[in-house]
């Protein structure tokens, strides 16, 4: 099997889930095509030093968040006149989340309110189903601020998710 | 509390796998074409030996700094300059253009004036007659619109200027689409650039009426752009059209 049949197939295993976990994090279908694309062409440039076949999820993942992350940045700069609507959704005032309250909210749309670095965690976490030291290690991020982050993303996810209970205590 | 956390827990978890299953991602194939013509195209750019690259720039080094030193300002005093550069880096590609001659570079405090002018007409469209009037040089019309398509205007970019740059506003009655034909007399100092992803965009060499144009094609927003120039002028055709379409109507441009 050549290298490029190789490739091939780590493609066909992987695209799904990371493509998945990569729009639950960016929550725009557009910017978590281009970021696991991005993904998939940064692995075959260093498809010789991915030997950790058991790391290659985790890695593709890692580098197309990060993509995202690059992107929904940009996003603010520059905005394409087509995408105006998506970008409001990404980022909800504070308006619209007193608003979205009266509503019922399903998962999708209380992370569309929430910032991406709050959104990352909660997904390599929930979905992952990482540890926080796995989290701090992946994510190259000090304990502390796994776990405050996590600990605030869990608070403001609850309270839109379920309005009426009370959240706000600090764990 | 924990307690509490924890079943909340459990029940994100779940909510996230049921979002994560609803997800329906895009087209492997497609997304597999992009990738292999993105990797095709690095190799083929790494296959161009480093000293290869190197004797590029050096080149083009040289024959500026011969310009500057031998010909100076007289390089721009009696020729008019137009120049379109494309150019790709990091998937970053860039095309731009620029025209100008010495004489009717314009002066600091005119620039000024300049901008105070287009601020103050800023997007005023006026009639085809009117236009015609103001300037000093044959607006050319495209005989071929789409049916849906009508003429809303004419912007002229500087009305104090009669070789002023136009552009010719047609609207789509249905979709309230614009189609923007932009152009420009070589004679008048101008630039544009246009800076794009190659991921997000594809761009095709077409000919038009014999001159070479480009075409760049950005897939989110279905929107075309058309650059060519003729030895008196250039031309920007924009609008939401398919590819035979936005060609037929630069192709009908009485140039």
């Amino acid at each position: 099997m050549n290298e490029s049949e190789l490739f091939r197939i780590l493609f066909d295993t992987y695209f799904d889930r990371v493509y998945c976990s990569t729009c639950l994090i960016a929550q725009n279908d557009l910017i978590a095509r281009d970021a696991t694309q991005e993904a998939f062409i940064v692995a075959h440039k260093h498809l010789d030093r991915l030997q950790d076949l058991d790391k290659i999820y985790t890695w593709l993942t890692v580098v197309a968040s990060n993509q995202a992350k690059d992107m929904i940045k940009k996003h603010h700069k520059c905005i394409p006149v087509a995408s105006i609507d998506e970008i409001d959704n990404i980022i909800a005032s504070p308006t619209d989340i007193m608003e979205q309250k009266d509503k019922e909210i399903d998962i999708r749309q209380a992370l569309k309110m929430i910032d991406v670095k709050y959104r990352e965690i909660i997904v390599f976490k929930y979905y992952l189903g990482f540890t926080e030291q796995e989290i701090g290690e992946t994510l190259e991020l000090p304990a502390g601020t796994v776990k405050s982050r996590l600990s605030r993303a869990r608070i403001i996810l609850k309270d839109i998710l379920e309005p009426d209970t009370e959240s706000g205590v600090v764990l | 509390m924990n307690l509490y956390f924890n079943s909340f827990d459990e029940e994100l978890a779940q909510k996230l796998q049921t979002a994560a299953n609803s997800i329906v991602p895009p087209d492997r194939d497609e997304v597999w074409a992009k990738i292999s013509a993105d990797i095709e195209e690095s190799n083929r750019k790494a296959g161009i030996p480093v000293f290869r690259k190197f004797a590029a720039v050096a080149a083009v080094l040289i024959l500026l700094l011969t310009a500057v030193f031998t010909v100076g300002d007289y390089v721009l005093a009696d020729f008019r300059f137009f120049q379109t550069i494309k150019s790709a880096f990091c998937n970053v590609v860039n095309i731009s253009g620029v025209t100008q001659t010495r004489d009717e570079t314009p002066a600091v405090g005119d620039q000024k004036n300049e901008n105070k002018d287009e601020q103050d007409g800023e997007n005023a469209l006026c009639s085809l007659g009117e236009a015609r009037q103001t300037l000093n040089y044959n607006i050319a019309v495209p005989n071929y619109v789409p049916a849906s398509y009508t003429l809303n205007g004419v912007f002229i970019k500087d009305k104090n200027s009669n070789l002023s740059p136009v552009e010719l506003h047609y609207i789509d009655s249905v979709t309230g689409n614009e189609l923007i034909v932009d152009e420009c007399p070589i004679s008048q100092v101008t630039s544009f650039s246009f800076n794009f992803r190659s991921n997000d965009a594809k761009t095709l060499n077409v000919e038009i009426n014999e001159y070479e144009a480009t075409l760049i094609y950005f897939d989110n927003t279905d929107l075309r752009i058309l650059l060519w120039q003729t030895p008196e002028r250039y031309y920007i055709v924009t609008a939401n059209l398919d590819e035979e379409e936005i060609i037929e109507v630069a192709k009908s441009l009485d140039m």
